[in-house]
């Protein structure tokens, strides 16, 4: 700043020192006023907003100590330093002006170089004060602005808040963790608890891409394991080497009663029993953070839980159980799993953890970003999420594309050999439907009998997998490592899709047929079983083709079970 | 001092000692320790037994080490760390990505 344009206030009630001021200071090109006592120096300071003040200690009026003080009060958001001037100070004067706040003392008499050099030296200081403002002004604004896009484009599109409650407390404005929620076109429900590394601004560099890629993949009806390779593909690509993100992943299976659960990185998930508070099962990280390599661990296998209606999924990250307290304990798990524990029998979870924490760290800033999430299992209250069946939007939809309707279409995909190791074709089918049909509540029910005849088309048929060892929650586990194994080595064998599309007045039809490469699976039983409505709630498997009949108008198998067709209806 | 480096006589060794708390206030010395030493195969041996306590941070710095070392086609081996960072080190599954030794 040129010096005509900082001003400096000398508080001093001797005139000739006033006067001699005033000279050396109007030297230097600083404009400058004047008062003889303290009082009148608060209003100077009001009218001049002065640059630099400069305090005789024993000026009348007001103590030199509370004018220092008052100015330093005055100067909230900037930075004016005071100078006190003195003949003598004795040890306990200078450290109360100190304490006033003034920012240096010099001592009469004094040389002209000497006096310059201060005022020189206390503007240096100003301007270092005045840069710290507006960077962390800056910041701040920048803050507030991540904040705000993080909590429109991140957060506001989950989902089931009332059934999936997410607490969160940052450790700055803005947090590294990331809490998203989502819902499959079957009905299912996806949870991420994703810990970026650090916190503040850099570690939101990935929270979007992140959001974008889990909603978007849901909503498209890939799977999770499909979900997680690619949003590790994207954090690999964005982040640099030292950060990455740590995350756990839910999906819960309204269909099966049954949560899947992926653990890179985090700590502990908990299963509770909400009716009697108990810790029931803990599922442990099992794969590094996302984000390190380019691809996945090649044995990557989900923790298969069966679910009850009494079940609640607890996910955290770090910043909860390394919560310090004044001597600079954490408060680790085993308080929060008995804060959780009692919160279940007081039916109030992130009231008796809050309390905990609170009581444990007082009032302690802390560290780290800390996020829960409780999933409350009980799928029938997600039921409710898929949208039922709006008559109004489907009319909208079937008046827009009726001028282009000419009937009845067909539709055929095979894959064979690696490619039905490496390509869900659903989604690809979904897709087609929808570019040709548009969006539409019905496809819903047809993504599950999709899903549902593909799974068993290359389980049973091409893997050749016996589906008994699934009636044990044991076996399922070693079912899917099973396939695993078998998809790896998959060299040959096929599956052929072929749909037929017809319009009706009242809706539509869709004939699904789907042969596959294998020699054919026990059907009857279950297809039996569904019909008189005999199927044992504790089979894990045939799940899947009691749906399929329930949501097909018919459903027939051929050739052993190697062959399939079925026909899908629907009204609009 | 919080973090030591040493070269063995065989110049195939660096032993990179961290003591105390290993998180970000370490980032410059820890890499000052290992970024010089350019020679093919070097084992960078980090001996955590004097260290209490590690965040992510730091094992962002590990994996900084470990991209160094693979460049160099060297390795890394962590040494002796305490329960607590071994606990850290457990929940990141780091033993996938380079070798500890308890």
């Amino acid at each position: 700043m040129h010096p005509h344009y900082r001003h400096i206030l000398i508080i001093d009630s001797n005139a000739d020192n006033v006067e001699r001021l005033t000279r050396i200071i109007s030297d230097e090109g600083f404009q400058v006023s004047s008062s003889p006592d303290g009082m009148q120096g608060l209003v100077k300071y009001y009218q001049h907003k002065p640059d630099l003040v400069l305090i005789d200690f024993h000026a009348e009026g007001m103590s030199a100590i509370e004018t220092c003080h008052q100015i330093k009060a005055l100067a909230t958001n900037v930075f004016v330093p005071v100078l006190m001037i003195s003949t003598y100070l004795d040890d306990e004067q200078i450290s109360l002006c100190v304490e006033a706040g003034a920012d240096d003392i010099v001592f009469r008499p004094f040389s002209l170089a000497i006096f310059r050099s201060k005022i020189y030296a206390m503007f240096r200081i100003a301007s270092l004060y005045s840069k710290l403002y507006t960077l962390t002004e800056e910041r701040q604004n920048d803050e507030e602005l991540a904040e705000q896009l993080f909590s429109t484009v991140v957060e506001k599109g989950n989902i089931a808040k009332e059934h999936i409650n997410i607490f969160k407390r940052s450790a700055e404005t803005f947090s590294g963790d990331v809490q998203l929620t989502a819902l499959c076109p079957n009905g299912d429900i996806n949870v991420l608890l994703g810990d970026f590394t650090g916190h503040g601004l850099s570690s939101a560099i990935g929270a979007i891409p992140l959001a974008d890629t889990f909603r978007a993949m849901t909503d498209k009806g890939y799977s999770p394991i499909e979900i997680i390779k690619q949003i590790n593909r994207k954090m690999h690509q964005l982040l640099p080497t030292q950060m990455f993100l740590a995350l756990t992943m839910v999906s819960l299976s309204v269909n099966e009663q049954l949560a899947y659960v992926w653990n890179a990185g985090m700590e502990d998930s908990f299963v509770f029993d909400s009716s009697t508070g108990e810790l029931r099962e803990r599922i442990a990280s099992f794969h590094p953070p996302l984000g390190i390599s380019a691809n996945l661990l090649a044995d990557i296998r989900p923790i298969v839980i069966p679910l009850t209606a009494d079940d609640r999924i607890i996910l955290y990250s770090d910043g909860i159980v390394e919560a310090r307290n004044a001597d600079g304990d954490f408060f680790g798990e085993q308080r929060l799993i008995e804060a959780t524990r009692q919160g279940f029998i007081d039916k109030d979870v992130q009231g008796h953890i809050i309390a905990a924490l609170e009581v444990f760290c007082e009032d302690l800033p802390q560290d780290d970003d800390i996020s829960l999430v409780d999933i409350n299992c009980d799928v029938s209250v997600y039921q409710t999420l898929l949208p039922s069946n709006d008559t109004d939007k489907v009319a909208i939809i079937d008046d827009d594309y009726s001028s282009l309707e000419t009937g009845s279409w067909s539709w055929q995909m095979s894959l064979a050999g690696d490619k039905l190791a490496k390509v869900n074709p659903i989604p690809i089918i979904i897709n087609q439907i929808q570019e040709i049909e548009g969006p539409g509540d019905q496809w819903q029910g047809l993504y599950t009998v999709l899903t549902e005849l593909y799974v068993n088309a290359l389980d049973h048929g091409v893997l050749g997998l016996n589906s008994s060892l699934k009636d044990s929650p044991e076996g399922f586990a070693q079912y899917f490592q099973e396939k695993e194994i078998r998809m790896e080595a998959l060299s040959n064998g096929y599956i052929k899709i072929k749909l037929e599309y017809h319009s009706n007045a009242s809706g539509g039809s869709l004939d699904i047929m789907m042969i596959d490469s294998g020699s054919g699976f026990e059907f009857t039983p279950w297809i039996e079983e569904s019909n008189t409505g005999s199927l044992s709630t504790n089979n894990f498997s045939g799940r899947g083709i009691k749906l399929v009949t329930e949501l097909c108008q018919k459903l027939n198998y051929h050739e052993n079970g190697s062959a399939v067709k079925a026909i899908y209806n629907w009204n609009n | 001092m919080p973090v030591v480096s040493s070269t063995s006589s065989n110049n195939k060794d660096v032993l990179i000692t961290v003591s105390d708390r290993f998180d970000f206030s370490q980032y410059k010395l820890f890499r000052e320790s290992y970024c010089d030493c350019t020679i093919a195969g070097t084992e960078f041996r980090l001996d955590l037994s004097h260290a209490n306590y590690m965040d992510s941070s730091a094992l962002g710095m590990l994996l900084l080490l470990k991209e160094h070392a693979d460049k160099i086609k060297g390795k890394i081996v962590i040494e002796r760390p305490n329960d607590s960072i071994n606990k850290v080190l457990e929940i990141a599954q780091f033993h996938h990505l380079m070798e500890i030794v308890r």
